[in-house]
């Protein structure tokens, strides 16, 4: 490793195979401390490009994945006809290249191109393959045929959401992707954190069911310890969801809040003897929040979430995205990035949410399918005019 | 097998479950983690859900009896130091100076307080990395606020993308707290880049993390639909873009649901068959994705006449078995038994010190050369004080007679009744 590096993770090459959010995310989480990380995509973009909801305009005038321009940031692009002997042939140079792979084609699919984990380990030994999938490499779901609902079913988490008379609820947008992303950029950082002094690879097997029951793990252990099989609450405890004048607040009073809440309300009611226990509490909690719903609703989210946070209640307003970009705690921290993207827009993005001090982090648009094609062979993999030219003319890139 | 984290050292400040859950999945990778606790304020996990019974039958240590503490701690070990007495601050910042790594999770002002901010730390070991994982961060109005985990669902704009399509926002609520879950996994992973770091660099440095902005970057495209377009995002049910239908309806069986996503005509047809409704394959109210979108009211009831006469688990096996994206809505409860993740090794049984056996779930990922693993449990309060102070730390038999008579050192909590 050289000593004048400046990034954490600038020394290091990944490369990001497959249309999936949750490797575009772990993806992401390592170019933003600064390694490099290339994309393999299908010719035009493939699937990922062209993925919902899609925003703003391309130098076509085609709408462009919303999840393409926020998590592929400060990566690079080759286009590739994986498919083809020439794609592969480009694929085996670039795992040479390469010190990582996140894999969400299947190890399978690699496996039928003469890439299997395997073979990968014999030839490159300090390789760290990450492959992530609904089930993991084994197990007897290794086949069963998956989405993100039916995984974050399986895993318990949407017993947890919702309302008990109703359906059972996913979180919003595509957590059990990006939870899948955070477990294998974590044990990326295990793996090569071991190779840095190993000099040894590994595979890396990420289930995402795994990591939907690891994020929702308390129901379980409650359930061992007690016997009391959890399921969804909705309204009906200390935990509440309140219309304000212009939107919701998001209330928790446990034990040690239940004063504030009796002092930031002034409601007399809530000094009745009935709740002064926490067993009474749970038991009359939806007279409680009858109580105090009134209160709520008249008057706005931002003051109920001052005033709450000043009397000692940890209660959050819920935020529309509008509410985000105004935010002065964001504002103070640099939150937003503003980026011109090489697509007709130009907007605020979600920048990182964290600051590691003396250490300045890079910031850069999501490249154009392809952007680096030209790049990529001639520079990193050492390729001739006339190779490049033989796949151009094989329309392999 | 070796390995990934033996030789890394942490000075372990954390608490509850975001920051303990992190520091607990580096312990299990192999890397020393040295809880601190103190008397007067250990880890506020140590009194969550100690079992079943009235308090009065249960044990006389119940701080040693959490399931919930039992779980995020295991493989660490555990001191007891009160770090508002100059020779507990004065002991930990030894400690420090011998550590990799310094990780907690107060609210924020707690560690500077204390006299032990990030600028102390770097006195005392210059090459300290140090984790905060904080609700909103350091600097800003809003960062010495309060959060429950489940709050900042509301304040990081996710639950406002969360919920039914005609109620309330929903959040993952109090036995989730889904922030604080994925924050302990990112923290771990940010954690070990910071090292890295240090160990190209000889410079150590402060991760200033928050959970709030970490959520809001988990909804970038619906963030992106705002700041590019102009469009609110909304609550949506379970419906997602390349399925219909997409979503949850009701079996045989006490709050049994089956979740059932298909993509495209071909597999609408055999859907159709696999629930004996062939007919609707070319009905035109459910025959294209987008009409099938359009009637998702109607469709429910139709595919609940089929799921309704049969529990969760045969309508997923069904399904599956005509290769429909199908499965069980599954308990907390249930997983404990669930036969997926007894094969691959994702549950451990452990005999915990003094609360008996508990089943750890293990990790989110596997790894081939160096598998997380655990070796022991949780600590109980100050198990390991004497044995830390006395073999890393070098103290004397009489330094630590000392800091005990002074009370800097206790294995039982102050100002709780030992009975």
């Amino acid at each position: 490793m050289t000593a004048t590096a400046a990034l954490p993770l600038d020394d290091l090459v990944a490369l990001e195979l497959g249309d999936t959010i949750a490797t575009a995310y772990a993806g992401k989480l390592l170019a933003d401390l600064g390694a490099t990380v290339i994309r393999v995509d299908a010719l035009g973009g493939g699937a990922f490009y062209r993925s919902e909801p899609l925003v703003g305009r391309d130098a076509e005038g085609f709408k462009v994945s919303a999840a393409w321009l926020h998590l592929n940031r400060g990566k690079q692009s080759i286009t590739c006809a994986l498919d083809t002997a020439g794609g592969q042939e480009i694929l085996g140079r670039l795992f040479a290249s390469a010190d990582i792979v996140i894999d969400g084609l299947g190890l399978d699919v690699l496996s039928g191109w003469g890439f299997s984990y395997a073979q990968l380990h014999e030839s490159f030994p300090r390789l760290v393959v990450t492959a992530i999938t609904p089930f993991g490499q084994n197990g007897p779901y290794r086949d069963v045929q998956a989405s993100d609902l039916v995984i974050g079913a399986l895993g318990g988490l949407l017993n947890m959401v919702g309302f008990p008379e109703r359906e059972p609820l996913s979180l919003g947008g595509s957590q059990v992707q990006y939870a899948g992303g955070l477990s294998a950029f974590t044990a990326m950082m295990a793996a090569i954190t071991y190779r840095d002094h190993s000099e040894r690879g590994q595979l890396i097997d990420v289930s995402l069911m795994e990591t939907v029951a690891f994020v929702e793990w308390k129901s379980g252990a409650y359930y061992e310890a007690d016997g009391r099989v959890r399921r969804r609450v909705g309204n009906h405890s200390h935990w509440l969801v309140l219309p304000a004048l212009d939107g919701y607040v998001a209330l928790v009073y446990q034990d040690q809040n239940f004063p504030g809440l009796q002092k930031l309300t002034g409601i007399e009611e809530l000094h009745d003897e009935r709740f002064a226990t926490r067993p009474g509490r749970a038991k009359y909690a939806d007279e409680i929040r009858e109580l105090v719903a009134p209160w709520f609703a008249a008057r706005t989210k931002l003051d109920i979430y001052r005033d709450g946070q000043s009397e000692g209640i940890p209660l959050g307003f819920v935020a529309t995205i509008d509410d985000l970009l105004n935010s002065p705690q964001y504002e103070a921290r640099g939150f937003w990035q503003s980026l011109d993207q090489p697509v007709a827009v130009q907007a605020r993005y979600p920048g990182l949410p964290y600051h590691l001090s003396g250490i300045e982090l890079p910031s850069s648009s999501a490249p154009l399918p392809g952007a680096q094609t030209g790049f990529i062979l001639r520079e990193r993999l050492g390729l001739s005019p006339e190779e490049i030219d033989h796949y151009r003319a094989e329309e392999v890139i | 097998m070796e390995q990934a984290l033996k030789g890394i050292r942490i000075a372990d400040l954390t608490i509850i479950t975001a920051g303990a859950c992190a520091t607990q999945m580096l312990a299990d990778l192999g890397a020393e983690v040295i809880k601190v606790e103190s008397g007067t304020y250990p880890d506020p996990f140590r009194y969550w859900q100690q079992g079943p019974g009235d308090v009065a039958d249960g044990p006389p240590d119940p701080w040693n009896c959490s399931p919930s503490f039992n779980m995020v701690n295991r493989n660490k070990r555990g001191i007891s130091l009160d770090l508002k007495h100059p020779a507990g601050r004065d002991t930990f910042l030894k400690l420090v100076a011998k550590s990799d790594a310094v990780t907690e999770n107060f609210r924020q002002g707690v560690m500077d307080r204390l006299g032990i901010g990030y600028e102390t730390l770097r006195e005392a070991n210059p090459g300290i990395v140090m984790l905060s994982l904080g609700s909103q961060g350091s600097g800003g109005p809003e960062s010495h606020y309060g959060s429950y985990g489940s709050t900042l669902d509301a304040l990081s704009g996710l639950m406002g993308v969360t919920g039914y399509e005609d109620s309330h926002p929903i959040w993952s609520s109090g036995e989730v707290n889904y922030p604080d879950q994925v924050a302990s996994i990112f923290g771990a992973g940010i954690l070990l880049a910071a090292l890295r770091q240090r160990a190209k660099s000889g410079r150590g440095t402060h991760i200033d993390l928050s959970q709030r902005e970490l959520i809001t970057t988990m909804i970038g495209e619906q963030v992106l639909e705002y700041t590019i377009d102009g469009r609110q995002p909304r609550q949506q049910g379970n419906a997602r873009p390349e399925f219909a239908p997409n979503d949850c309806y009701r079996c045989a069986g006490e709050d049994g649901w089956v979740a059932i996503s298909v993509s495209g005509d071909e597999e609408w047809r055999r859907f159709t068959a696999a629930i004996e409704r062939p007919e609707l394959a070319t009905d035109e109210r459910f025959a294209t994705h987008l009409a099938r979108r359009g009637h998702a009211r109607e469709l429910r009831d139709i595919i609940e006449v089929w799921t309704s006469s049969r529990d969760k688990q045969e309508a997923m096996e069904a399904l599956q078995h005509a290769g429909i994206r199908a499965g069980a809505v599954r308990t907390g409860a249930e997983l404990l038994g669930d036969p997926h993740l007894n094969d691959r090794g994702y549950y451990v049984p452990i005999e915990n010190t003094r609360a008996g056996h508990q089943t750890l779930r293990l990790a989110p990922y596997h790894l081939s050369e160096t598998p997380p693993r655990v070796e022991r449990p949780a600590p109980t309060l100050g198990q390991d004080t004497e044995h830390v102070l006395r073999d890393l730390l070098g103290l004397s038999d009489g330094e630590i007679e000392h800091l005990t008579r002074e009370g800097v050192i206790a294995n039982s909590p102050k100002g709780r009744r030992v009975r």
